[in-house]
């Protein structure tokens, strides 16, 4: 695999630069990457500084992993791949998740997006009642009280 | 501490809450990306979800993954008689339910579209009744007496929904190799057709 090396510009201007390997994980950069060839550095005018810093060690993570897979793929790096794929989405604030899911989408790295998604489906709505769900995404209420009763009547179960 | 210093602060504090406002209404997810993470819950949170807004309601509903699930009936003999589903796709058991107005005695007929047809007993004196039951709204009809219902080989049917006009409920008996009585209530009807 070439070693070429791929400079990615976030919205603020930070500079990052990253092996391609890293950096193709994104199926949205190849597409800027040929549209754009006459310049180096690729510019990234939704993701900001921090975010694009987390979404470079996501993908460094897992091109390491993917080249060491290689050869026979062992569960225990999978698994350890999952741990550490937990750890990175715990330690972020909601903010930062959003930020992230977002990037991911613009990006589009897929696997960093379903782990986002699903984040945020186990996080902040499984199990949760609906007033929680508001509070944590700063949801407003526009169904009437009547509206609302009506609905959660028809599926009264699921709200127990 | 002076006047102004209290003053800096209070702009501080008002500063950071201002920030806090701001951020929070910076972190709108986009209605598409919604869709998606609501397609990663189960049924129950889908259902909760659809009552957060109304746009959460389109995005939960277009994503509602419409799997039978299996009924389930229970007794025991302290607690009494209960209901509960499974869902073969995410193979897990909801918790169950007692039957309301506990019975004494209670055993399923039949089932169609989220319906279930109960043969019920309340009291030990009284005779048995059958009972629409719908698990998820929880709500009962009580049909007209019918002797019928003594005779334990008894078979029912019924033809839709017990909240739709056109529904017909019928009961076979007296099976032989040559005859048959049949047994009809119409909707809304104060007694059973022989």
């Amino acid at each position: 695999m070439s070693k070429k090396n791929i400079v990615l510009k976030s919205s603020n201007g930070i500079i990052f630069e990253v092996e391609e390997a890293v950096a193709l994980q994104s199926e949205t950069i190849p597409y800027m990457i040929e549209d754009d060839c006459a310049n180096d550095t690729i510019p990234l005018a939704n993701v900001t500084g921090d975010i694009l810093a987390l979404v470079i060690e996501y993908c460094k993570k897992h091109v390491v992993v993917a080249d060491g897979d290689g050869g026979g793929s062992s569960s225990s790096s999978q698994e350890d791949l999952k741990n550490w794929d937990a750890q990175f989405m715990n330690d972020l604030d909601q903010s930062k998740i959003f930020n992230l899911l977002l990037a991911a989408d613009f990006l589009n790295i897929k696997t960093l997006f379903d782990l986002t998604c699903q984040f945020v489906a186990d996080t902040m709505i499984k199990g949760k009642s609906v007033e929680e769900v508001r509070r944590t995404l700063n949801i407003e209420k526009d169904y009437t009280s009547e509206e609302e009763a009506k609905a959660r009547q028809e599926n009264e179960w699921a709200f127990k | 501490m002076t006047y102004t210093s209290v003053l800096a602060l209070v702009i501080l504090r008002l500063n950071a809450i201002l920030e806090k406002i701001g951020n929070a209404e910076e972190i709108r997810i986009p209605m598409d990306l919604v869709v998606l993470i609501l397609s990663h819950l189960s049924l129950k949170d889908n259902i909760r979800a659809s009552s957060v807004c109304k746009a959460w309601h389109k995005a939960a509903v277009s994503v509602r993954r419409n799997s039978p699930w299996l009924v389930y009936f229970d007794h025991d003999y302290l607690t009494g008689f209960s209901f509960g589903f499974y869902d073969p796709t995410e193979k897990i058991k909801t918790r169950s339910i007692l039957l309301p107005n506990q019975p004494l005695y209670a055993s399923l007929c039949c089932s169609k579209d989220g319906w279930l047809l109960l043969i019920v007993n309340y009291q030990e004196d009284d005779p048995a009744s059958l009972v629409f039951f719908n698990p998820f709204t929880r709500v009962y009809i009580i049909l007209p007496r019918l002797i019928a219902i003594e005779n334990f080989r008894a078979d029912y049917a019924f033809s839709c929904a017990p909240t739709n006009e056109s529904c017909v409920v019928c009961c076979i008996i007296d099976r032989t190799e040559d005859s048959f009585l049949i047994h009809t209530w119409d909707f809304g009807a104060v007694e059973w057709m022989v």
